[in-house]
């Protein structure tokens, strides 16, 4: 689903781009370099290659298995398709239906709406205890780091049972909360918006510890020294120095808990009910109870155009810039 | 005659996507037992050659030979070459014993004979008893000294290292400088030196070969180069040099010598290896410690030269005193003179001297 | 702990505050496992507060084949995919950050898709796919299979292509120039010094797939129902304290894994990147 270190994809960069060091690769394998040669055998030389016969296998998996139904989904969605078949023109009827009823905006504005209030409290309670972690001297410090790792060995399905338990109408909250004479009656938090959102921002949590302590343990300690020394305070040396340094490690773990609160299926259908569908749940619905391909597509192709176009706009305003 | 260990036969590497050459039709013959250094700024191309004659990297043309056979179809594993790092490039998983064995594991070698070379080996680096070590337990110099044994230990026919000793430091680096001149001493491999150090390369080396864009600039003894440079490159990059401009006057001198003016007007009689044409530009080149510095003109003499200069400052350095010193032309000149008793020590800033030298310890240099 | 020991300092530490709060953030995210597991073991049938009394009843339904057969399924199916996502995860790892070559861009953009698209369109389209040319007997376990291993590939190459590039290049230079051939350097040194890298890449791919309900909801068929679908069905029809033992059992059963793996090589650093003991 997501990944902490997604946000550090420079790290697939070669090493070694200086010219003193670099090696011939076709030296390191033992052939000798072609000499001239025409484009037709340039190309056939550029399939043959080392490289490209390693990458061969995973690139084929990743392209038959991972672009090739993407693009079908997508294509699907703009066409009309009777269950399983496709016919008639290419046309923008299923993202114009979609989007000329309430119901069904409302659906993508709650979808966005969770996505980024999740994103903000991921940030949000993710910080503290990055920045606790990637400071702390405890020797439980590596402990510490797996315990908030365990959300992760969960499933999403687990996690969210536990919250279930907690907040239904029977739960720990509603329990406490009338043995203590705080409320006269239950109250329903499940199924609501804000449930789902607790789900998710539990799950989603870990990924955001791991990404905003990557940069923060990435800030070299002798820049916050040299900051100290020319008089900042500890409050403008965390101002000025470390939060800037640590913007992409924010903007990453926003991204991760944003694209994977929008598309999280199995919170959205346990902590929300008939009246808080997502995009995730209705395309569960159209997929598997209407049998609407075109309109689950259509859904698809809403959840793929955001989250390429956040993760975009998060990359511009801060997952490339400022590495140390 | 001795038997040639390595030659590099106009030995050319481009790099993809770059226009200057890294190397520039290097020719180099290496006799056998011999040591070699390569010295030269960064980026001269010394450890691109040191990484062709290892096989890392292939030549874009020429040819390199080991012991006359032509190696450039072999990749490095079938070289039999030793070769350290500068980072040493210890196998962090393997104890010291098993990084000094691999090589010979690599070769089939039986287990006792292993152990007994790879004991011999350790003997040689002064290391015997860390066999049982992990790399991650030893300081710097240690790990060099494994570096060192595991790659003597298979038996090669030509060590390279490359600049061994620039992760050291100072104290360190001498005393590994001593301990690889032993090693070579009592192994005799013939061994080539990587290093951007002059000092380095003059008191290790038999021949040095200084590299410049590419180029090797001058192949010689230690002395040759540092006494008889042959370019302003060498003799700037190997101590420090005062290159006065001048060109040449006339041609009528007695063989071996030449006579030059220099802009400030001298007219300057200097030691010259070739003839040249009245008028060709040229350095008269002269170290800074053959100089001389006094007060009042030196009497004439066909054996000297002599030229009038101002002091600009006065270095203090303790077993020695450094005057940097400005000539009227504006060229600038450093006389070195050490503290001894006799010295003239009321020379000040400001005073107009004389540098002299004997016309013997003088040098042409080509100007361009 | 220098909040509140000092009597003559009445504003706490801002470390102490931190603590604090950090304490709180660690409760909440191990509230519904803590809760979870209460509700395992005590009597009430519904989801209800405080619990009453004390059983194993739930456990015993639990452990009963028509659950062991899901959490089997899944550990194998899970297992299977990470293996093959290692391997290819490596190669392709190698293939990135030894190699420049023409279409690398284009192939880490590929590598990264899983990773940035929403795994629930992946499902929906694998399942289109399959439908389209009539390979719907696919679906299934080898739809499964297949979807997991692309959704784990990203996670594999990215730790691998780590691991990678934590091998100095003259490593595997000396070792060749002390005679070892490209195949016995892969061997001899890339190998061993990759063992983290690797273990690291196969427990992440062991968790996308283990863990994972999107790919396996249009995908699973009845006879393949990985644990996590079977636990979703399940809670249509409302809630049972089985559930929770089961929820346990999944919990645990990696946990216990990890561990183990984690006596052959320090992953755990590999992850959050402390070099300490490399």
């Amino acid at each position: 689903m997501t990944l902490a270190a997604a946000a550090q994809p420079a790290t697939l960069e070669p090493r070694g781009t200086d010219v003193e060091s670099r090696a011939d690769p076709a030296v390191l394998a033992g052939v000798q370099p072609p000499a001239t040669p025409t484009s037709f055998v340039a190309a056939a030389r550029t399939l043959i290659s080392v490289p490209w016969l390693l990458a061969l296998a995973p690139a084929a998996l990743l392209f038959f298995f991972f672009l090739v139904p993407t693009l079908i989904m997508l294509s699907l969605s703009v066409v009309r398709s009777e269950a399983i078949g496709p016919h008639g023109d290419i046309t923008l009827a299923n993202y114009v239906y979609l989007l000329s009823s309430p119901f069904y905006v409302w659906a993508v504005l709650r979808t966005f709406i969770i996505g980024i209030s999740t994103g903000v409290l991921v940030v949000a309670a993710a910080f503290p205890v990055a920045f606790f972690l990637a400071h702390t001297r405890s020797r439980f410090r590596g402990a510490l780091i797996a315990l908030c790792l365990t959300p992760l060995l969960a499933s999403v399905v687990v996690r969210t049972y536990g919250w279930y338990i907690i907040l239904s109408n029977y739960g720990l909250f509603n329990e406490t909360l009338l043995s203590v004479g705080a409320i006269d009656a239950r109250i329903h938090f499940v199924p609501s918006t804000a449930a789902i959102v607790v789900g998710l921002v539990h799950a989603l949590l870990p990924y955001g510890i791991l990404t905003i302590m990557n940069s923060l343990t990435a800030i070299n300690p002798n820049v916050v020294r040299a900051a100290q020394s020319l008089g900042a305070t500890r409050l403008s040396v965390f101002v000025k120095i470390i939060m800037p340094l640590c913007i992409p490690g924010i903007v990453g773990g926003f991204l991760l808990a944003f694209t994977g609160a929008i598309s999280a299926f199995a919170t959205a259908a346990i902590l929300g009910g008939p009246k808080q569908e997502t995009i995730a749940t209705l395309i569960n619905t159209f997929m598997t109870g209407v049998l609407d391909w075109s309109l689950s597509g259509a859904l698809g192709g809403i959840l793929i155009v955001s989250t390429i176009a956040v993760t975009a706009l998060g990359y511009w305003f801060g997952v490339g810039k400022a590495r140390i | 005659m001795h038997n040639v260990a390595v030659a590099l036969r106009n030995l050319v590497k481009n790099y993809d996507g770059t226009s200057v050459p890294a190397v520039n039709g290097i020719n180099l013959e290496i006799e056998e037992g011999e040591f070699v250094s390569f010295l030269g700024p960064s980026g001269c191309g010394k450890t691109t050659t040191l990484n062709m004659v290892a096989g890392f990297f292939a030549p874009t043309s020429g040819s390199i030979l080991l012991n006359g056979q032509s190696v450039e179809a072999l990749p490095p594993h079938r070289r039999g070459i030793g070769l350290v790092f500068q980072d040493y490039a210890l196998f962090p998983h393997m104890t010291v014993e098993e990084n000094v064995g691999f090589g010979l594991a690599m070769r089939k070698v039986a287990k006792a004979e292993m152990a007994r070379r790879v004991g011999e080996a350790l003997e040689l680096v002064r290391l015997n008893g860390y066999g049982d070590r992990k790399p991650s337990q030893l300081s710097g110099g240690q790990m060099q000294r494994v570096a060192l044994a595991r790659a003597l230990v298979i038996r090669p026919s030509v060590l390279l290292l490359d600049e061994p000793l620039s992760n050291l430091d100072l104290k360190l680096r001498e005393s590994m400088r001593v301990e690889i001149m032993r090693i070579h001493r009592q192994t005799k491999i013939t061994t080539l030196f990587v290093t951007h150090d002059q000092g380095e390369a003059l008191v290790m080396s038999d021949r040095i070969a200084v590299m410049n864009a590419g180029n090797v600039e001058q192949f010689g003894t230690p002395s040759e180069i540092y006494e008889r440079p042959r370019t302003r490159f060498v003799a700037e990059f190997i101590g420090s040099m005062n290159l006065f401009r001048c060109a040449v006057e006339g041609t009528s001198c007695e063989a071996g010598y030449a006579l030059a003016r220099a802009e400030s007007g001298e007219l300057l009689r200097v030691q010259s290896a070739q003839e040249r044409p009245s008028g060709d530009p040229i350095y008269v080149a002269v170290r800074p410690e053959r100089t001389a510095i006094t007060r009042i003109p030196p009497q004439p003499s066909p054996g000297c030269i002599s030229i009038r200069a101002t002091i600009d400052e006065i270095l203090y350095l303790g077993n020695h005193r450094e005057y940097q010193v400005r000539l009227p032309s504006g060229e600038a000149g450093v006389v070195t003179v050490s503290n001894v008793a006799d010295q003239d020590r009321s020379l000040a800033t400001g005073d107009s001297v004389f540098l002299t030298a004997s016309s013997d310890d003088c040098l042409i240099l080509a100007r361009h | 702990m220098s909040g509140g020991v000092n009597a003559a300092r009445f504003r706490p530490s801002a470390w102490g505050v931190l603590k604090a709060v950090v304490a709180i953030i660690y409760l909440f995210m191990l509230f519904p496992v803590f809760f979870t597991g209460l509700a395992s073991i005590s009597e009430g049938t519904r989801a209800a507060f405080p619990p009453v009394g004390f059983t194993l009843a739930w456990w015993r339904e639990a452990l009963e084949p028509g659950w062991t057969d899901p959490i089997l399924f899944s550990l194998r199916i899970s297992a299977e995919a990470s293996l093959i996502a290692l391997v290819l995860g490596t190669v392709l790892a190698i293939a990135l950050t030894r190699y420049t070559f023409p279409g690398r861009n284009v192939l880490v953009m590929l590598t990264l898709g899983p990773l940035i698209l929403p795994t629930l369109v992946l499902s929906v389209g694998l399942l289109q796919m399959f439908a389209m040319l009539g390979l719907s007997d696919y679906v299934g376990y080898g739809g499964q299979l297949t979807g997991y291993v692309v959704i784990s590939l990203p996670f594999c190459v990215r730790m691998v292509a780590i691991g990678i590039s934590n091998i100095p290049r003259n490593v595997e230079r000396a070792a060749s120039v002390l005679g070892a051939s490209p195949w016995m350097v892969q061997r001899k040194i890339v190998l061993p010094l990759l063992k983290n890298g690797l273990l690291a890449g196969f427990m992440f791919a062991f968790i996308q797939s283990f863990t994972d309900s999107s790919v396996s909801l249009f995908l699973a068929r009845p006879g393949d129902m990985p644990v996590t679908i079977r636990i979703l069905g399940f809670l249509d029809t409302g809630f049972s304290p089985t559930i929770a033992a089961v929820s346990m059992i999944t919990l645990i059963l990696p946990m216990v894994m990890f561990a183990i793996i984690d006596r052959f090589g320090q992953f755990g650093d590999f992850i959050h990147g402390d070099k300490r003991h490399a």
